[in-house]
């Protein structure tokens, strides 16, 4: 394709641990050259960042390359000495990390850490480097490149930040350009803008780009080629268009499948999970959870082979896939009966507000200057109906998670009222309140005590709420049967248990005092992807079993689309358009919820390639929203009266309502056809 | 490293009605600090002074030295002449009035090992209780108590313990006083900071949810996950206490004579450095080795709670 | 970030106010609380009530609790401590006299820690593993049991009785002879210096072990910079930054350390001063030294806040 090739040649790396060496990745082979784009793609253990560290040679000293080649143009990386990696490190070949927080040095002023790195492979002036950094952040398309170029990491936003890193990545102009998951830390919006951003660069410097994720949407929408890997090795590989139409092995099948889409389908959960690094199956490494699997392929791993394509690149690692390739990625549709319709509101927020003070020291409050309090919620009225799942999505800054924590009481209101049935949180005991709602928890990691086994944590619960008929152990039993984890699991710490069990301990728990109402912040953004499908089908289950009412909060549209009968859209501490599910997609309504729609990847290539809404700037500081409407700073459809007033949410019929001057029409219209104006 | 390994491979041990032993953690935990010979060393060595210590308690009230005659000699007697090289009879000599050393050196390993127990434990109880309901609850609460602290803190600890002592009077039982006030806040402050970081965890936030009591959430949820830090950091002071009641009791601000005591032993024999140095020689190494236990014990317990790669594997 | 750091500058000064007001208090009272009537003892059993009553009148015990403490507080801020009991002299200039001693010692010590500790520390964390790292990590478990008096007496014993290297203390001021300073001042100063600096020596090194291995060290590394600059610039700044604090806070052992070292070395400094007077009873002399080195410590663990926000922009821009 271009001038620069980079072939990777069944490249194996080791680590030495305590527990003995550990083989993260074995025989991966794939190449890449300029101006090509290539995905790499893999849930967690899937090796995928050693592979992008084992080429530039970012091992640690625990870690070595133990066979294979790396081959720029030609000459062995893996032969060369660290001296003269370094020279290619950076100025041939580049990486962008993962979380622009903890890659850039905290203590060193942005400008000196792109100087520096033009200065380590370039001979220039001062004056001209300095220069040539401004340039770069203005490339980046950063709006104040000499403000930026003086400030420390931590004054810049993520998406600035990782611009940053995107700069330092292309200063010298490096022939492949490898990102190790270059968006996930950011908002879906801001990720839109930053795979525009590369695309647009890989075509002006012709660079190769190599581009690590788990998201297969966003592979989809980027890349021309695609490398997936599980459990260490590389199962399949060729072009997006083949392989995700029609690919050849089981797993990349069975995670096409199980992801939740924008489309009208339903994800098929993918069973079982990634085997731990140490105990890998002495065969296929997917067998254990294949549908195709024999005996043959749990004899030994299987190679990567060629496959037929149209460019030659393609080739999997599967013993069976000439007899069952190739495989489906289809979901069954979507039945149109599961929308619940209701109408009657089991809890309520009327005005809620909520603000963060950064200090509650006397003395601090006194002296003058100091950060203005944070608007995490706003001005808030919204209502969860009976039997409904409520959707609540937005992105950094929204509120969501605050308002769900306001709305269970975790944190204080500032401002507005919370009722439950009718009756006023504020006057219910907190007996109560705690056995008709439940929270479930977003981090599975944190969620749990670590100092307590399954059964003490499900314990402590059923003792303070559950039923005196039976026994302590035997509700434990029941409620671990009813997530679907084995019932020995009690005698468990959390750290012996996975995430995606560590969250239904969470679901069991807030399920163990039988609530009412479920409030569900994020409970599978922590999670794998294929693991993802397991939880919401369970909680999907669980839902209509126990007949409860679901407040689910997430930034992932597509979950959302699987999960909720209606959806509310946050931005900046407000909510901006509520509207069943159905229609919102079909039909957004505010402007935002259309550029979020459009940012989100799909993972189907053939896709119709509807005009990208890619939105300007950043999210606002909550410390200080705009005068008038939050989003008037980013609208594409901005009016003169977006910058003076605060559109207030109101209902634009069918169940509908939204936040924008745009519709204030329409509203009206409505408001005076159903009832006549108070004061005639 | 996923921890995805599941329950097949590690089974706490269980009681009969299948809920698990509480010592599952704890076996653990011991199994783990088994792995650092240096640190088992050093906690033989402590349950040695531990046994020295019983003993010269008991030979001293109940025995009238008996059991040290038997074995070495009297140590509060003049057996020998004074400023004795070490010898057969003498393994450590005698000081400047004929005492044995070496009888005097065990009798006042117990008055180090009160003073290390007593000061810390009371220090730990108080200071962690104090620093864990600050931390928790925040607000004026932490204040007015973390401002207390930190007027303790604004002194050199052995200044504070000189100035304690000196208002209650110089024997043992104020040394443990003086050096838990001074330890007091150093445990404060751990607890404080473990329980902020503590209070962020999600599963505090479903303890609030779940309606537990205010108590429940602190002994059952909070504690047990502040423990770690102090426990390393009581280990560590305990070793401190010791130099620092060896400390006063050199400048005479501590257990008074005859009482034996290493700090004191000490000062006996900075007149005769020159000619007779193992008077201050040898309850030097005592001190020395004691602290070193307690040091090595601490660092295990560290290692145990928050690993560091420090042997790591090389190719 | 001027502004912001300004603010904070502000901010920590303010918030050490009620710290030290309330160390005078403690000083004050701890000190009031002693049983013992030292009039009596300076006048000897043979006072009669009407001595005792005049004495105390004269040095204002007669007073209400809080009546002597806010004299006595008026008089520390206007530079009157009152007079020393035993040695007939104005507390504040005895004071005066001996603090440049103390101050020589705590820093001499500092200086010998930082020469040891820092490079070993770093040392010790590059070479991770080998004997190296090892070597230097006994010596600091060694350096941090060992009881600094008995350590002084055993540098007496060898430098000084058997070998007649060094002189065991004495303290020579630098202005007169700075040679001769530096060589009394040694022994004393290594003395002290040696638990420093093995507790300095660990903290480097698990702080640069902290940092060699985290983002945005490999990201230095991935740049294509060379190690040598990877290590002094993102590593060092970043990792010294808690060693500092260590240093501030563990300042306070310095102090403490100097009233059992003085006492061995002849060392005419503010330790020593301390312990005489708790000895003698002379309450104004106790109260001023405590309170002043109380003062300086508090002082001195500002000053590393304030130097460690300096560094660490993170800090102020709260």
């Amino acid at each position: 394709m271009g001038a620069t090739h980079l072939e990777v040649e069944e490249l194996t790396t080791e680590f030495a641990t305590e527990a003995g060496g550990i083989t993260a990745i074995e025989d991966v082979s794939f190449a890449v050259s300029s101006g090509e784009k290539l995905g790499i793609v893999g849930e967690s253990g899937s090796g995928k960042s050693v592979t992008a560290r084992s080429i530039l040679r970012l091992l640690g000293s625990n870690g070595r390359i133990r066979r294979g080649a790396v081959r720029l143009d030609g000459q062995n990386l893996t032969e060369r000495s660290e001296e003269e990696l370094t020279a290619v490190r950076g100025n041939r070949i580049a990486m962008v990390f993962q979380d622009p927080m903890t890659s850039l040095t905290p203590v060193l002023k942005v400008g000196t850490q792109i100087v520096e790195t033009i200065a380590a492979h370039q001979d220039l002036s001062d004056e001209k480097t300095k220069q040539r950094a401004l340039d770069l952040l203005d490339r980046v398309r950063i709006p104040n490149p000499e403000s930026v170029f003086s400030s420390y990491p931590h004054e810049l936003s993520g998406g600035q930040r990782q611009r940053v890193l995107i700069a330092i990545a292309i200063s010298c102009e490096p022939d492949i350009l490898i990102a190790d998951e270059p968006t996930t830390a950011l908002d879906v919006t801001i990720e839109a803008q930053i795979l525009d951003l590369l695309d647009e660069l890989v075509e002006q410097e012709d660079m190769g780009l190599v581009l690590i994720t788990h998201d297969l949407g966003v592979v989809a929408e980027t890349c021309e080629n695609v490398v997936v890997m599980y459990s260490g090795r590389v199962v399949e590989r060729g072009s997006v268009a083949d392989v995700f139409t029609g690919p050849h092995h089981p797993y990349t099948s069975g995670l096409l499948r199980s992801i939740p889409r924008i489309s009208a389908t339903k994800p098929e959960p993918l069973d079982g999970r990634v085997p731990d690094p140490t105990q890998r199956p002495r065969g296929c490494n997917f067998a254990p959870r294949c549908e195709h699997a024999t005996e043959e392929c749990r004899a030994d791993d299987p190679t990567l082979e060629p496959v037929a394509s149209t460019d030659g690149s393609a080739a999997v690692a599967c013993i069976r896939s000439h007899e069952i390739a190739p495989l489906s990625t289809e979901q069954p549709p979507e039945a149109a009966t599961e929308r619940v319709q209701v109408t009657d509101g089991i809890l309520r927020g009327d005005g809620l507000r909520k603000e963060f003070v950064e200090t509650s020291s006397v003395i601090d409050r006194l002296l003058p200057g100091g950060s203005p309090p944070v608007k995490a919620v706003d001005g808030v009225d919204i209502e969860l109906r009976e039997g409904e799942t409520l959707g609540l999505v937005g992105e950094s800054g929204s509120g969501k998670t605050t308002l769900g924590r306001l709305l269970i009481g975790l944190t204080d209101r500032t401002a507005g009222e919370v009722s439950f049935a009718g009756e006023r949180l504020g006057s219910l005991e907190s007996a109560t309140r705690s056995q008709r709602m439940q929270f479930v928890f977003q981090d599975p990691n944190s969620s749990l005590n670590p100092r307590h086994t399954i059964g003490q944590i499900l314990g402590y619960a059923i003792e303070k709420h559950g039923s005196d008929d039976r026994s302590t152990a035997e509700q434990v039993a029941e409620l671990l049967h009813e997530v679907d984890l084995d019932p020995n699991v009690r005698h468990s710490y959390p750290h012996e248990l996975s995430g995606g069990q560590k969250q239904r301990v969470g679901v069991a728990r807030a399920l163990s005092v039988s609530p009412d109402i479920l409030i569900a912040d994020e409970p599978t953004s922590a999670l794998d992807v294929s693991v993802q499908a397991q939880i919401l089908a369970l909680l999907n289950d669980l839902k209509r079993e126990r007949g409860l009412s679901v407040l689910f909060i997430s930034h992932d549209l597509s979950v959302i689309n699987l999960v909720c009968d209606r959806v509310a859209v946050m931005y900046l501490g407000r909510i901006v358009e509520v509207a069943p599910t159905e229609e919102l997609f079909v039909a957004p309504q505010h402007p935002y919820t259309e550029a979020l729609l459009s940012a989100i990847p799909d993972p189907d290539p053939t896709a119709a390639d509807g005009e990208r809404i890619i939105l300007e700037g950043e999210i606002p500081d909550p410390r200080e929203p705009p005068e008038g409407c939050n989003f008037c700073t980013r609208c594409p459809e901005v009016m003169e009266e977006c910058y003076e007033r605060d559109p207030a949410l109101e209902p634009t019929g069918d169940g509908r309502s939204v936040a924008c001057h745009l519709y204030e029409s329409i509203a009206e219209e409505g408001r005076s056809a159903s009832s006549p104006a108070p004061d005639d | 490293m996923s921890h995805a390994s599941g329950s097949e491979s590690r089974q706490p041990r269980t009681d009969a009605s299948g809920t698990p032993t509480r010592r599952s953690q704890l076996t653990r935990g011991w199994r783990s600090f088994r792995h650092h010979e240096l640190a088992v060393a050093g906690l033989v060595f402590i349950s040695l002074m531990f046994v020295v210590s019983v003993l010269t308690v008991i030979d001293e009230h109940l025995l009238g030295h008996a059991l040290i005659e038997a074995l070495l000699h009297n140590p509060n007697d003049p057996v020998g002449s004074p400023r004795e090289s070490p010898s057969l009879t003498h393994p450590m000599g005698t000081d400047d009035i004929g005492r044995d050393i070496f009888a005097r050196t065990l009798f006042a390993t117990q008055v180090s090992l009160q003073v290390a127990l007593g000061a810390v434990l009371s220090a730990t109880a108080v200071g962690s209780t104090m620093g864990i309901v600050a931390g928790y609850s925040g607000g004026r609460v932490e204040v007015l108590i973390m401002r207390f602290v930190d007027m303790l803190l604004g002194f050199p600890a052995l200044v504070l313990a000189i100035g304690v002592v000196a208002t209650l009077g110089f024997e043992l039982r104020n040394v443990i006083i003086a050096l838990a006030i001074v330890y007091t806040p150093q445990f404060a402050r751990i607890a404080r900071s473990s329980a902020i970081s503590v209070k962020e965890e999600e599963y505090i936030d479903a303890a609030k949810a779940l309606g537990y009591s205010r108590r429940h959430i602190l002994f059952k949820e909070v504690l047990p996950n502040c423990v770690s830090p102090l426990l390393v950091q009581a280990s560590l002071l305990m070793a401190l206490a010791i130099i620092a009641e060896a400390a006063l009791s050199f400048l005479g601000l501590g257990v008074q004579p005859p009482t034996p005591s290493w700090g004191e032993m000490i000062a006996r024999g900075t007149t005769y450095l020159a000619d007779a140095p193992w008077i201050s020689l040898f309850p030097g190494i005592a001190i020395f080795f004691a602290v070193l236990s307690f040091n090595l014990v601490g660092d295990g317990i560290r290692d145990v709670f928050d690993p560091h790669d420090d042997s790591e594997r090389r190719f | 970030m001027s502004g912001s750091w300004a603010r904070y500058i502000a901010l920590r000064l303010l918030q050490t106010v009620p710290v030290l007001f309330g160390v005078s208090v403690i000083v004050f009272l701890i000190v009031q609380l002693a049983p013992g009537d030292p009039v009596v003892n300076m006048l000897g059993i043979q006072a009669t009530e009407e001595n005792i009553a005049q004495l105390r009148a004269e040095h204002g015990l007669d007073q209400p609790i809080y009546v002597q403490y806010v004299v006595w507080l008026e008089g520390v801020l206007s530079g009157d401590m009152g007079r020393s009991l035993t040695r007939d002299e104005p507390v504040t200039a005895l004071l005066a006299s001996r603090l440049p001693a103390t101050l020589f010692l705590a820093v001499s010590s500092m200086v010998i820690a930082l020469l040891i500790a820092v490079p070993a520390g770093v040392l010790s964390a590059l070479h991770r593993g080998t004997s190296t790292d090892y070597g230097v990590s006994v010596a600091a478990l060694v350096g941090v049991s060992l009881p600094n008096f008995w350590l002084g007496l055993v540098l007496i014993y060898f430098f000084a009785v058997q070998f007649g290297l060094m002189p065991a203390g004495n303290y020579v001021s630098p202005t007169q002879d700075l040679l001769a300073s530096l060589h009394h001042v040694f022994l004393p100063a290594l003395t002290i210096g040696a638990a420093y600096a093995a507790i300095l020596a660990r903290q480097t090194r698990s702080a640069l072990l902290d940092n060699l291995n985290e983002d945005n060290v490999q990201m230095a590394r991935a740049k294509g910079i060379s190690p040598r600059l990877v290590l002094t610039r993102h590593v060092m700044k970043q990792s010294l930054l808690p060693v500092l604090t260590v240093a501030g806070l563990q300042f306070g052992y310095l102090l403490s350390a100097t009233v059992v070292v003085e006492e061995i070395f002849a060392w005419p400094g503010l330790g020593r001063l301390i312990f005489e007077a708790v000895i003698q009873q002379d309450i104004p002399t106790v109260q001023g030294a405590v309170l002043t080195v109380a003062v300086l410590f508090v002082v001195i663990n500002l000053i590393v806040d304030l130097t460690y926000s300096f560094f660490d922009p993170r800090v102020s821009a709260q």
